[in-house]
C-alpha cells in the first residue's frame, strides 16, 4: 500500500470513528473557506478546496435522506477522491445535514485503487457471501492518480445507508479497456462510468444505466436489467460494451445526436414512466468543460423493452433547460446564477421512485469557471431544485 | 409487384423435392437426358401468360353460357396482374342472335375512353383507359375489378345486344410479350340505387355517391367464375366440351392458341436435365494475361463489341430446325461468370440469349428446378452444375455487325435452322472479373416439348485433350468434327487469342453446400458460407471457397474455416504496408452473390432487416459495413448502413448475452464477439449516385457487398457463418417478466 493510501485510510478511519470533518495529514482542523455563491444556496456547505459533485439522493422517509457525492480527500488536491455521504433530517421545514462520512474509498491496490467517484445508491434485498444487505451502490473507479479516465464500474453493498459499503468482488462489474478498441494503440477515453440505479421491483431486480465512451464510435448511454436475487458473489462481470443502447429518440438540445450520457434515472411510483435528468449539450468549451444546464425528460418504461425504430417510444422533454437563470437570486446582488450546472440527480425514495413526473426535486452540481476563479476545480457545490414539468409527461 | 400464393409454396417444392422425370428422350451414349417438371403455383382463378407473338395479335378465351345473361350496365372482370408489365385485354360479347360488340376504341394514350377500376382489397373507385382497341392496363394496375361501361362498347356486327351468350377475353400477345395475369371471374353488374351520368355516380336525389357507396351498391350476376374450376383436368374438360374455347383474333377456335398463350389452374415449370458430366466437358476461360478490349477509340485494343466469342457447336453441314428451347449442360467454375449464348441460324442471323432482366430455368444435378438470372444482357450463373434451358423466344435478334462474329447479318428475322452456337464472354478492361470467369460445358441440345424430344447438338464430352495445341488455344481436342476451335471465331484476332480451353478440375466443380434449413425461426438464410465438402484438403477448400465470392478493392483473402460448429468463410484484410494500392479509397470489398438453393434469394419484401452470424477473432473491435444492390430502371442502386449512432442488435451465441451497440459511419464489432447481428433497414441509406432514396423491395436484390477499411483493419479477419433476413419484431433482452422475445427467442421459434 502506498504511503498516500495509508494516510487516506487513517484519515477515513478517524472520520468513521469520530465523525470529524475529513482533514489532511495529522487530523488537523482546517480553516473553512467559503465557496463563491453566485446563485441559490447549496444544500450544505463545505470549504472551498473540496469539490462536491455527482450527487445521488435517497429519501428513506419524509424526514430522513442521504446524499452521496464525490469528494476529494485532500484540500485543493484532485489526486484522489472518494464517495462521501451525508445524512440529512428535516427539522422545522429545513433539511439539516450532518457531517460527511466515507461511504466508499479507493481500494488498496485494485482496479479502483486510484479513485472512486460518481456513485448511485438504491435500496433493495441483496445477498453477498451469505449475508443480507439493504443498500446497493454502483460507482465508477480507476487506478489513476490524476484523472477519471479509463473508468470501470463496480458494485458495493451496505447494511446501512451511511455505509461503509463492501465491495462486491475484487473486479469491476462492468469492465473497460483501451485494448478492446484498436490494434494500433490505446486511445483512452473516460471508459464506463456515471452509473445510475433504479429498482424495478423494490427488491432485487435492478436497472443499471451507465455511460460508455467508445473511441471508435459515439458515446452512448446503455442499460442492463439485472436480477440480483442470487448471491452477488456469483455475479459475473461483463464488458461495458455489452449493455443495451438506450434510445435517444426525442432527446434534443443544441447538439446533433444527443443522448442520455451521464444521466440519472428514476421511475414513477406506478413503474410506467421513466424520468431522466441529463446534462444539456454541448458542454462548455472553457474550463471546467462541463454542462451549463441540465434537462429533464420522461418516456414510457417500454422505451427500455422495445428495439429502437420508427414506432418505438420516444423521450418527451419535460423541462428543456435548467440553467443559470433558474438558479439566480434576483433579490440579492451578485447572484445571477451559476455558469456551470451539471451532473444532476433525481431526489427519489430509496428505490429511485418518485410520485409523479410532473413535480419532483433534483439535486445538481454547480461550479465556478476558470476565467473567474483560479480554484474553480474546488468550487463545485450541490443544490436542491424543484422541478415543474413544462409539458405534461 | 402484386403476388398471391394460394396453394403450394415454391420453397415447399424444394423441401419436398417434387421434381419428377417424364419419359426419357433421345439419349447420347449412356447419359440420361430427361424432362423435369415442377409445380410452381396454383391460382384462385386461371393464369394466362403470353409466350409467343401471333401474326394476328390476339388470342382469346371464349366462354359459352348455358343460359344467356341479361345485359346490365357494366361488365365486371376481376383479375390480378402477375407480371411487372402492362396487362391489356379486350372483351367481345356475343348474344343469342349473333350480334357482337367489343372494347374497340382505338384512340391513343391521350384519346381514350374511361371505365371504372376497383383495386383489390380497397374501397376506392378509380378509372382506367380504353385505347388501342383494348382495356389498356399499365403495369401499375395491380389487380382488382374492372367495370366496363357497356354503353362504350363498339359494335362489330348487328344490332344492340339482347343478352350475353358468349364472352371472348383476349390478350394482345404480339405487342405484350411480358403479359401475365390471373383471370378470376367475369360477371354482369349494375349499381343498385345509383345512376351514372358524365362519369359520375349519383343517388336518386342527385347526390354524388362516395366510393364506398358505389362499391356497396354493386349487384353482380356471374357469367363465369374461374375459382370454381378446381384443377387443370377440369379446365381441360371445359375446353373439351366447348364450354370454354381457345380462339384467335376473329373469335374462331384455333389450334395455335397454346403456342402463344400458356394458361392453366396450376402453373408448372418444365425444363430439361442433360446427363453429360461437366468434368468430361470443355472448360472455357480467359488467360490471366489476356489482352482486354478498351473503350477508348484511340487505343489499339479498341473494340466496339467488348465480348469475345467461341463456337461450341458447328452444325453448318446440317443445320437443325429450332424446336422449343436450347438446353446447355454446364457449370460456372467461378461464381457469377457472366456469359451469353449466341445462336446463328442458317441465313446468317445472330440471336442472343441474355436480357436486361429476367431469369431462366436451371435444373441442378439433383433434379430441382432453379433459376439463372439475366441482367445487363448477360446470364449470371451460380457455381453449380446443371442444365440451363433457353426457350427460343427469349433469344433476341442482333443487328448486323453488332457482334464480332463472321456471321452476323439480318435476313428474315426468324430463328429457323440452327447452324452455329457460340459462347460469349466479356473481355473488357473495365470488367474487373473478366479474367476470373470460367465455364465448363458438357453438351448442348435442341428440345421439343410437344414431342418430348431432346436432340443433342454437341456432346463436348466426346473430346479428349491432346498435346497438339494450335496458336489459338492452350488445349486442343481430338476428333475435330464439331471442333470448337477449327476456325477463327471472330474478327478480332487478339480476342481469339484470349481463350483457354481445358478440363474442369474437381475443385473447380465444387458446389456450395445447400442451404438447409432455409428458415431458422424468423430468419430466412441467404448464404451459409459453406461448400459441399467432397473430401477436399484445406488448401483445396481455401481455393474453392474463394471461387464463390468476389473480392474487390484493396487486397484481401478468403479461406475456409470452422466457426460456430460449422464451415464458415474467413475474410482477411491485406496488410496496409505491403498490400495498400489506394484502390476504391482504401477499402477491401467482398461480394456475396445470390445462391440458387436459397428460397427466393432476391425477394426481400416483407423483411424487417438483415442479420448476420459473424465472429470477430480479434480481442479488439473490427470495422466493416454491409450494403445490398438492386437493378432499378437498368441502373445499379446500392444501399448501405449509413447513419452514425444507429443501433446494431447482437446476440452472442456462446454466452447467450443479448445487447446492442451504436455505429459510427461503419459498424464496429466488439472484440471476441461470436453470434448474430441484426440491422433494421431503417439504418440503411442510399449511397449510389443514382436511385430512389427510399428502399423499395419490389425490385429484386442482386448482390450483397461487405467492405472494410484497410488501414484500420490491416491483417485482421472477420468470419461469416450466415447472412439472412429477419421478419419479426424482437425486443431488448429483458431479464424480468413481461418482456418480449429477444433475438435468440425469435430464432428458436418453430424449432
Amino acid at each position: 500500500m502506498s504511503m498516500r493510501k495509508k494516510i487516506v485510510s487513517a484519515a477515513v478511519a478517524l472520520i468513521l470513528g469520530a465523525g470529524l470533518i475529513l482533514s489532511g495529514c495529522g487530523g488537523k482542523q482546517e480553516e473553512f473557506q467559503a465557496k463563491p455563491e453566485t446563485g441559490i444556496a447549496p444544500a450544505f456547505s463545505e470549504s472551498l478546496g473540496y469539490f462536491n459533485e455527482n450527487p445521488s439522493v435517497i429519501t428513506l422517509s419524509e424526514t430522513e435522506k442521504y446524499v452521496y457525492y464525490t469528494r476529494n480527500d485532500e484540500k485543493f488536491s484532485d489526486e484522489s477522491e472518494y464517495i462521501a455521504v451525508r445524512r440529512a433530517t428535516l427539522s422545522g421545514g429545513v433539511w439539516q445535514y450532518e457531517e460527511p462520512m466515507a461511504a466508499l474509498i479507493p481500494s488498496d491496490d485494485g482496479w479502483d485503487g486510484g479513485r472512486v467517484f460518481q456513485a448511485d445508491v438504491v435500496c433493495g434485498k441483496f445477498l453477498f457471501n451469505g449475508e443480507e444487505y439493504g443498500f446497493l451502490m454502483a460507482y465508477a473507479g480507476n487506478s489513476l492518480q490524476n484523472s477519471r479516465r479509463a473508468a470501470q464500474i463496480g458494485l458495493a453493498v451496505s447494511k446501512s445507508a451511511a455505509g461503509p459499503f463492501v465491495r462486491v468482488g475484487e473486479q469491476p462489474f462492468l469492465s473497460w479497456s483501451a485494448d478492446d478498441y484498436s490494434q494500433y494503440g490505446q486511445e483512452t477515453t473516460d471508459g464506463v462510468n456515471e452509473p445510475s440505479l433504479v429498482s424495478y421491483d423494490k427488491a432485487s431486480k435492478i436497472l443499471l444505466f451507465y455511460s460508455i465512451y467508445n473511441p471508435n464510435t459515439v458515446n452512448s448511454c446503455r442499460f442492463l436489467t439485472l436480477d440480483l436475487s442470487s448471491d452477488l458473489s456469483e455475479l459475473a462481470g461483463r464488458k461495458g460494451e455489452r449493455g443495451n443502447v438506450l434510445s435517444n429518440k426525442g432527446v434534443a438540445d443544441m447538439e446533433t445526436n444527443s443522448n442520455c450520457v451521464g444521466a440519472d434515472f428514476a421511475l414513477t411510483e406506478d413503474g410506467q414512466t421513466l424520468v431522466c435528468v441529463r446534462d444539456y449539450n454541448p458542454i462548455a468549451a472553457t474550463s471546467p468543460a462541463v454542462a451549463q444546464a441540465v434537462q429533464v425528460l420522461s418516456a414510457p418504461v417500454q422505451i427500455l423493452m422495445q428495439t429502437i425504430g420508427d414506432a418505438s417510444p420516444a423521450w418527451t422533454i419535460l423541462n428543456d433547460k435548467i440553467s443559470s437563470l433558474d438558479t439566480a437570486v434576483w433579490e440579492e446582488d451578485g447572484k445571477p446564477g451559476y455558469d456551470r450546472i451539471y451532473s444532476a440527480c433525481i431526489v427519489s425514495d430509496g428505490y429511485a421512485r418518485i410520485a409523479n413526473a410532473q413535480e419532483f426535486s433534483l439535486m445538481f452540481t454547480s461550479s465556478s469557471v476558470a476565467a473567474v476563479n483560479a480554484a474553480y476545480k474546488y468550487t463545485p457545490m450541490l443544490h436542491d431544485f424543484a422541478v415543474s414539468a413544462e409539458v405534461t409527461a | 409487384m402484386f403476388r398471391k400464393i394460394t396453394a403450394l409454396l415454391f420453397c415447399a417444392i424444394f423441401c419436398f423435392g417434387s421434381g419428377m422425370s417424364t419419359m426419357p428422350a433421345n439419349a447420347a451414349s449412356e447419359a440420361e437426358n430427361v424432362f423435369v417438371e415442377q409445380t410452381l403455383q396454383t391460382y384462385d382463378g386461371i393464369y394466362m401468360q403470353v409466350k409467343g407473338s401471333p401474326a394476328d395479335n390476339y388470342r382469346k378465351i371464349g366462354i359459352v353460357a348455358d343460359e344467356p345473361l341479361a345485359v346490365q350496365p357494366f361488365l365486371s372482370v376481376r383479375f390480378r396482374n402477375l407480371a411487372d408489365a402492362a396487362v391489356p385485354f379486350c372483351v367481345t360479347l356475343e348474344d343469342s342472335e349473333g350480334n357482337k360488340w367489343k372494347t374497340g376504341y382505338n384512340g391513343s394514350p391521350q384519346d381514350y375512353q374511361e371505365h371504372f377500376y376497383i383495386p383489390e382489397d380497397t374501397e376506392e373507385v378509380q378509372t382506367v383507359k380504353e385505347y388501342y382497341g383494348c382495356m389498356y392496363l399499365t403495369k401499375e394496375i395491380g389487380g382488382g375489378e374492372i367495370l366496363i361501361d357497356m354503353t362504350k362498347l363498339t359494335c362489330i356486327f348487328g344490332a344492340p345486344l339482347t343478352d350475353i351468350k358468349k364472352i371472348f377475353f383476349g390478350l394482345p400477345a404480339a405487342y405484350n410479350p411480358a403479359e401475365k395475369l390471373e383471370l378470376i371471374d367475369i360477371s354482369s353488374a349494375e349499381t343498385e340505387g345509383l345512376s351514372l351520368s358524365d362519369g359520375e355516380f349519383s343517388d336518386a336525389d342527385g347526390n354524388a355517391a362516395t366510393d364506398a357507396e358505389i362499391i356497396a351498391s354493386l349487384q353482380r350476376t356471374t357469367f363465369f367464375d374461374f375459382t370454381k374450376v378446381s384443377s387443370d383436368e377440369e379446365l381441360d374438360a371445359l375446353f373439351a366440351d366447348r364450354t370454354l374455347l381457345k380462339c384467335n383474333n376473329d373469335d374462331a377456335v384455333t389450334s395455335t392458341f397454346d403456342s402463344y398463350i400458356a394458361l392453366g389452374k396450376t402453373e408448372t415449370q418444365k425444363a430439361v436435365s442433360l446427363g453429360q458430366d461437366c468434368m468430361e466437358g470443355i472448360k472455357y476461360s480467359l488467360r490471366q494475361d489476356s489482352t482486354l478490349t478498351s473503350d477508348d477509340p484511340e487505343s489499339p485494343n479498341y473494340c466496339a463489341d467488348k465480348f469475345g466469342y467461341i463456337r461450341i457447336a458447328d452444325l453448318t453441314d446440317a443445320p437443325v430446325a429450332a424446336g422449343d428451347a436450347l438446353a446447355i449442360k454446364m457449370s460456372a467454375l467461378y461464381n457469377k461468370s457472366a456469359f451469353r449464348i449466341i445462336v446463328i441460324d442458317s441465313d446468317g442471323e445472330a440471336y442472343r440469349a441474355g436480357a436486361a432482366a429476367g431469369e431462366y430455368p436451371f435444373v441442378s444435378e439433383d433434379g430441382k428446378i432453379g433459376q439463372m438470372p439475366t441482367y445487363y444482357n448477360c446470364l449470371w450463373p451460380e457455381k453449380k452444375a446443371g442444365t440451363l434451358l433457353l426457350e427460343y423466344p427469349v433469344f433476341s435478334l442482333q443487328s448486323a455487325g453488332s457482334c464480332d462474329i463472321v456471321n452476323n447479318r439480318v435476313a428474315d428475322k426468324k430463328l429457323g435452322e440452327i447452324a452455329e452456337i457460340y459462347l460469349s464472354m466479356d473481355m473488357a478492361e473495365t470488367s474487373g472479373e473478366a479474367k476470373n470467369r470460367k465455364i465448363a460445358i458438357a453438351s448442348v441440345a435442341n428440345v421439343e416439348f410437344g414431342s418430348e424430344t431432346i436432340d443433342i447438338l454437341a456432346d463436348l464430352t466426346k473430346y479428349s485433350v491432346t498435346s497438339d495445341k494450335n496458336e489459338i488455344a492452350d488445349a486442343n481436342f481430338a476428333e475435330p468434327k464439331n471442333s470448337v476451335i477449327a476456325v477463327p471465331m471472330e474478327k478480332s484476332a487478339f480476342k481469339n487469342g484470349n481463350w483457354v480451353l481445358g478440363r474442369a478440375t474437381v475443385a473447380e466443380l465444387a458446389e456450395k453446400a445447400p442451404i438447409s434449413p432455409q428458415r431458422v425461426g424468423d430468419v430466412k438464410i441467404l448464404d451459409n458460407f459453406a461448400i459441399l465438402d467432397k473430401g477436399y484438403s484445406q488448401e483445396e477448400k481455401d481455393s474453392i471457397i474463394g471461387d464463390f465470392y468476389s473480392l474487390y478493392g484493396e487486397r484481401s483473402y478468403l479461406s475456409a474455416v470452422s466457426a460456430g460448429g460449422k464451415d464458415a468463410l474467413c475474410w482477411t484484410m491485406g496488410n496496409y504496408v505491403t498490400d495498400y494500392q489506394n484502390v476504391s479509397g482504401g477499402y477491401c470489398g467482398l461480394t456475396v452473390n445470390p445462391v440458387a438453393s436459397a428460397q427466393d434469394w432476391g425477394d426481400w419484401s416483407g423483411a424487417k432487416g438483415m442479420t448476420l452470424w459473424v465472429k470477430n477473432p480479434q480481442s479488439h473491435e473490427i470495422s466493416f459495413n454491409i450494403a445490398f444492390q438492386q437493378v432499378i430502371d437498368s441502373q445499379t442502386v446500392s444501399y448501405r448502413m449509413d447513419y452514425e449512432n444507429s443501433t446494431v442488435y447482437a446476440a452472442d451465441t456462446r454466452t447467450g448475452e443479448e445487447f446492442s451497440f451504436p455505429t459510427s459511419t461503419t459498424i464496429y464489432l466488439p472484440g471476441d464477439f461470436e453470434g448474430w447481428l441484426r440491422l433494421d433497414f431503417s439504418v440503411f441509406g442510399r449511397y449510389s449516385a443514382t436511385g430512389p432514396d427510399e428502399i423499395d423491395f419490389s425490385h429484386e436484390v442482386i448482390a450483397l457487398k461487405i467492405t472494410s477499411y484497410l488501414y484500420d483493419n490491416s491483417d485482421m479477419s472477420l468470419i461469416f457463418g450466415y447472412v439472412g433476413l429477419y421478419y419479426e419484431d424482437f425486443s431488448v433482452n429483458w431479464a424480468f417478466d413481461e418482456g418480449g422475445k429477444g433475438i435468440l427467442d425469435r430464432m428458436s421459434e418453430g424449432a
